[in-house]
């Protein structure tokens, strides 16, 4: 079965950013029991520092601004949450969190979160190297399209006609739909391949 | 100190001193945690609650007809979160009691919320807050954000102007009620000229007054507290003086109060607008009752602030719920308070159900150079609580309930 894998946090490094109290000890004391390396801090270090940590928690009642911007996108956040009022919960979505964890912290919820964090930054870097894919494939598209057009406005054509000419042109000469798109477009084709792009050809 | 409370020492921070006053033998006690800070950034403010809580805590004692008396323990965590949890602590595990008054921050308050629900207790929370919170194991006797803050922001637009500079604290009550502002002036076409904040306890206010005056808004909504609070107003009335041409316009505030405009200063303080659900100028028998027992109590310089009012009523309302319910079990007290109904020195009082929160009568008044406060207006009926701003958009349309101001109320100070 494939799927999600909740990997071991040994040796992860997680920065804390929250006042000192009875919540971040016992977040600092849950998070060592799960094997990770923890940094407190009670205000945000700079972000190259920060861009270190694999995870950050980061409290909603006392921050303000904009304080990850610029951060490492290896870097997961988790939001620990205290007064529910919608002028912090809007803060706290604008930082983009990939878990929270409502304060008090409590003995269970911290490894959910944890693993929740961890699991959406992949699927945002697969979500992001899909879009990339396409964004790619898009770029290369446009030739293709562009090529097409002017072979259905030449030949009078269907899109489907004009496609399959420049498959079966690109096919016989060897080379790419890019590549021979392109020509086309730039009006550098040789006669040969000309030829083949007449109606009927 | 307080006469029959046992004198605290300097460093009290976790500790938890039970008082032990003369009391009949046959009646039980009860033990009444009382989670205040006399001391730290608010001690001033902490301290005048404590004085109301334990007003209304003797005036239940005082009661003839019961068979119990509660029995106050006292602890100043100092302003310091830590110190709320581990008093807190101490009072529900050692001292066995199930009810709690206290807190002025809603930090403090989230602290000992976990202890407080884990072990069923009641806490009693006398001071207003920015809403969005609803535990079964609180009763929330301070206003919820309809109570004070919307219906500022409505009279604000309806009577004074519709651009507004707000100027608060760096902190989550100031972020909220700047949120409800900003959705306010959204809705009615109102403009925000600017939205500045300080750090908490900064007193150099100088270019937030500066920019106001080269801005000309029409008026201030300020959330400033302690120290940077009463810079401002002095600053700001330094400005006034300086150029008695720039007719600067009113600072409207929910959170200024009596003992706030002694510390001001009677002519810094004079003619700004404040919304509560209590003022000391308030008219009423029991209002009269409530003033005469705090100065006789506390000495006639005593001036009582609406979280003092409050921390009183919140007394009251455990004794009543208790003698109504036999007993001081928390279920029996939540099933009777429920059916409880009485005047409060701030006026009728009775707690919805549906959120644990107080019915109250919001109340807008502008300060005068006695270091009073002129009512301006009142809410013509209770105003239920909705620490969520449900119905904020309907709050917004009630144009009928913000009345033009009443002329025999008005005494405008030049």
């Amino acid at each position: 079965m494939t799927g999600p894998r909740i990997p071991s946090f040994r040796n992860r490094h997680a920065l804390v950013v929250h006042p000192d109290d009875n919540d971040r000890r016992l977040l600092d004391g849950r998070l060592r029991r799960l094997g990770l390396v923890v940094h407190c801090h009670e205000n945000m270090p700079p972000v190259p520092v920060a861009s270190h940590a694999d995870v950050v928690f980061f409290d909603v009642d006392t921050g303000a601004g904009s304080p990850f911007e610029g951060l490492a996108p290896s870097v997961r956040l988790i939001a620990l949450v205290g007064a529910e009022t919608p002028g912090r919960l809007e803060w706290m979505l604008a930082q983009k969190p990939g878990a929270w964890l409502m304060k008090p912290i409590r003995s269970s919820g911290v490894y959910t979160a944890l693993a929740m964090a961890f699991q959406r930054l992949e699927q945002q870097h697969d979500t992001e190297r899909y879009l990339e894919r396409l964004r790619l494939r898009a770029r290369h598209r446009d030739p293709v399209e562009a090529a097409i057009m002017q072979i259905m406005h030449q030949n009078n054509c269907s899109e489907q006609e004009a496609f399959s000419s420049l498959r079966k042109a690109a096919m016989d000469t060897r080379s790419s739909l890019v590549t021979l798109s392109k020509s086309i477009l730039a009006d550098d084709l040789p006669p040969p391949q000309r030829g083949l792009l007449q109606r009927g050809g | 100190m307080h006469k029959g409370v046992k004198q605290l020492p300097a460093r009290w921070a976790a500790a938890v001193f039970v008082e032990t006053s003369n009391v009949p033998v046959s009646r039980e006690r009860i033990p009444v945690g009382l989670l205040y800070s006399g001391t730290g950034l608010y001690g001033a403010v902490g301290q005048e609650m404590l004085r109301g809580a334990l007003l209304g805590l003797e005036e239940v004692n005082a009661w003839v007809s019961t068979d119990f008396v509660l029995e106050p323990l006292i602890a100043d965590p100092s302003g310091r979160l830590r110190g709320y949890y581990e008093a807190c602590d101490a009072m529900l595990r050692q001292h066995r009691a199930m009810h709690l008054v206290g807190c002025y921050t809603s930090a403090a308050r989230r602290q000992v919320l976990p202890l407080v629900e884990a072990a069923d207790a009641l806490l009693w929370h006398p001071a207003r807050y920015e809403g969005f919170e609803s535990s079964e194991s609180v009763i929330y006797v301070g206003a919820a954000p309809n109570q004070h803050v919307v219906p500022l922001a409505r009279y604000m637009l309806q009577h004074i102007a519709s651009s507004v500079y707000c100027i608060g604290s760096h902190y989550i009550w100031t972020w909220e009620t700047a949120r409800v502002l900003r959705e306010m002036l959204g809705a009615t076409g109102g403009h925000m000229a600017a939205e500045r904040t300080l750090p908490l306890g900064e007193t150099s206010v100088e270019h937030v007054v500066e920019e106001i005056v080269r801005l000309r808004p029409g008026v201030v909504f300020n959330t400033l507290v302690g120290q940077s609070s009463y810079a401002f107003f002095r600053a700001y009335h330094a400005a006034r003086l300086r150029d008695p041409h720039a007719s600067l316009p009113p600072i409207l505030s929910c959170s200024l109060c009596e003992p706030e405009l002694q510390i001001i200063g009677a002519e810094a303080g004079a003619g700004h607008i404040a919304c509560s659900p209590w003022f000391q100028s308030l008219d009423t028998l029991e209002n009269r009752v409530f003033l005469g027992r705090y100065r006789e109590r506390f000495g006639p310089g005593s001036s009582p602030s609406v979280d003092a009012q409050a921390s009183y009523t919140c007394m009251l309302l455990l004794g009543r719920a208790i003698k109504a319910a036999g007993s001081a079990d928390v279920a029996a007290v939540r099933r009777a308070l429920y059916r409880d109904s009485f005047r409060a020195p701030q006026g009728a009082i009775c707690v919805d159900p549906d959120n644990n929160h107080t019915y109250a009568t919001p109340r807008i008044a502008r300060s005068n150079l006695a270091g009073q406060f002129d009512l301006l207006w009142e809410s013509p009926a209770l105003v239920r609580p909705d620490p969520y701003l449900v119905w904020l958009d309907q709050a917004l349309s009630e144009h009928s309930e913000v009345s033009a101001p009443p002329r025999r109320h008005l005494r405008i100070v030049s």
